[in-house]
């Protein structure tokens, strides 16, 4: 009997008692096998009490050893509403402070990054907890806030980082000066003494508007923003970050008013290797956007509008606090997670995060609290 | 009472209920069907296979029966590759019966052995290369040259400790 005749389940077992490593190297030797990654949405997010550490996929081996479980079981745990026995592994908890802006787990997961909202970025190691560098943000607007950001991998040894900023001090009707970077961020060398991280500013976009959100990925960088104040229906832009060039926009109605009239939050901007995502507003209704390949070009056309349970709303109403897209897996693969916490937090202690899992095009939620 | 198995290739093997019942599949059928002297047919199983499947139910006889749905269990489980002396010795077959032995234990539903056969081919992949794993288990390399590059290319991270 050859050994890739082996049931598929039963190499699913097999890879239970594996780690990431191996797994790579045994579904390196063939066709088949590396087929059956396809099948292994094995891994879980590892989350801490207080700080998330994000998608294993791109964690170390040293970490994914000893906080590594598999999906199935996240799965079945979630599904259950037993946040209890969803099987969560501490790694390390770093003190985040109360008055940051933005939290992000860098892939490679090596590094966590706590964003003030006007100053610079600081970025610890997950390993050790310390400082391993500062990001003084590069302004050209002066003062310029902070809207959103985004991180993606783009090789082993190199993040991509994306920016939105925004003038704030313009008159309320007026649009702001919006500033869209792109910063490269290059890791230590395996092996180096120095585990300080490097930063090269990489792209850089002017535009005039009112920011919602913005999302990178390996090749494009995505924002949503209302040209102005009083436009009723903001504008996704897309840019090829590599050409620097602004490839297209698309008029995309958003509903942000919940049915009492109240404001029903920020919509979250996610762009994947495969689709662009906007998802939030009223009842969380989720926008996505497939890419079309047509040659050279690459075009995103509108597929898919879905509306989330009244339920899953509620959650995401939150501002969306970190993205866990999973450009390891390649285009093929369609989950995704965010890690989200209230946009507005009064109270003393951790704010409270939550993981929210889930599956492009499907769309089905797993919600968490930790 | 005795329970009479009747394998792929005819050969008939009348065992206790108790060691038949390690397999989950075989349980369910005698549940079924209730008390009878019906012999139950295992077409996915040969006589050798089966010879060795009932030895290991007949020494884990014992063992409380595995629950499934634990969690607990299941952590437990998946966190170590440590087999027992016994079971160890038991395993030592050539990989044609230990791949023969894992299918049985899958096909007849019998979790610690899978998870016994399972460990024992993890442990055998254990820190070799793509190049090693394809010469244990005689995997022919399908990849173009392009291909490999890329996916050792994009699992570089792993390797980068």
């Amino acid at each position: 009997m050859k050994f890739e005749n082996i049931p598929v389940e039963v190499f699913l077992v097999i890879f239970e008692f594996l780690d990431a490593r191996d797994i790579l190297r045994l579904t390196a030797a063939s066709r088949f096998l590396q087929s059956l990654l396809e099948l292994t949405s094995t891994w879980i997010v590892v989350a801490g009490k207080h700080m998330p550490i994000s998608d294993p996929v791109n964690m170390n081996v040293a970490s994914l050893r000893k906080h590594v479980s598999r999906c199935y079981t996240f799965h079945r745990a979630w599904a259950s509403e037993q946040a209890d026995s969803v099987p969560t592994r501490i790694a390390r908890e770093i003190s985040i402070p109360q008055k940051v802006c933005m939290i992000r787990i860098l892939p490679g997961c090596k590094y966590v990054a706590v964003v003030d909202l006007h100053e610079n970025a600081r970025f610890y190691s997950v390993e050790t907890g310390a400082q391993v560098g500062c990001k003084v943000f590069n302004l050209t607007i002066d003062p310029e806030i902070l809207y959103s950001l985004d991180f993606v991998m783009i090789s082993h040894s190199t993040a991509l980082w994306g920016l939105l900023t925004a003038d704030d001090l313009q008159l309320k009707n007026d649009a702001k000066k919006l500033c869209i970077r792109a910063i490269l961020i290059h890791y230590p060398k395996p092996g180096s003494l120095d585990p300080s991280l490097r930063f090269d500013q990489v792209f850089e976009w002017q535009l005039t508007g009112s920011p919602e959100m913005l999302s990178v990925s390996g090749s494009y960088i995505a924002a949503y923003s209302y040209r102005s104040v009083d436009d009723s229906t903001p504008t996704l832009y897309v840019w090829n970050w590599e050409q620097q060039a602004l490839i297209a926009t698309y008029s995309v109605p958003w509903i942000n008013t919940d049915h009492g009239g109240g404001y029903a939050g920020h919509p979250a901007l996610h762009i994947t290797p495969s689709s662009i995502l906007l998802i939030g507003g009223r009842l969380g209704v989720h926008s996505i956007y497939a890419e079309t390949d047509s040659e050279s070009n690459k075009t995103f056309s509108r597929v898919q509008h879905v509306q989330s349970s009244p339920e899953d709303a509620k959650s995401l109403r939150f501002s969306s606090q970190g993205r866990c897209s999973r450009l390891w897996w390649g285009a093929s693969r369609p989950w995704h997670r965010l890690l989200v916490s209230p946009s507005t937090w009064e109270h003393a202690g951790p704010r409270p995060l939550r993981l929210l899992s889930f599956e492009v095009p499907y769309l089905c939620f797993y919600i968490d609290n930790y | 009472m005795p329970v009479l198995l009747v394998t792929s290739d005819n050969e008939q093997f009348r065992v206790e209920k108790v060691v038949a019942q390690r397999s989950v599949l075989i349980k369910n059928m005698l549940e079924d069907v209730g008390e009878s002297d019906q012999p139950i047919p295992l077409p996915n199983v040969t006589a050798p296979v089966l010879k060795k499947v009932l030895e290991y139910c007949d020494h884990h006889q014992t063992d409380p029966l595995p629950t499934g749905d634990e969690p607990s269990a299941d952590e437990s489980r998946k966190r170590t590759t440590d087999i027992s002396e016994w079971d160890q010795k038991f395993i030592t077959v050539d990989q044609e019966m230990l791949f023969e032995i894992i299918l049985a234990a899958n096909y007849l539903d019998i979790k610690p052995l899978l998870d016994v056969g399972c460990k024992t081919v993890a442990n055998m992949i254990k820190g070799k290369s793509p190049e090693e794993i394809r010469k244990l288990f005689n995997i022919v390399n399908d990849f173009t040259p392009e291909e490999e590059a890329q996916i050792k290319k994009e699992n570089e991270w792993a390797e980068d400790r």
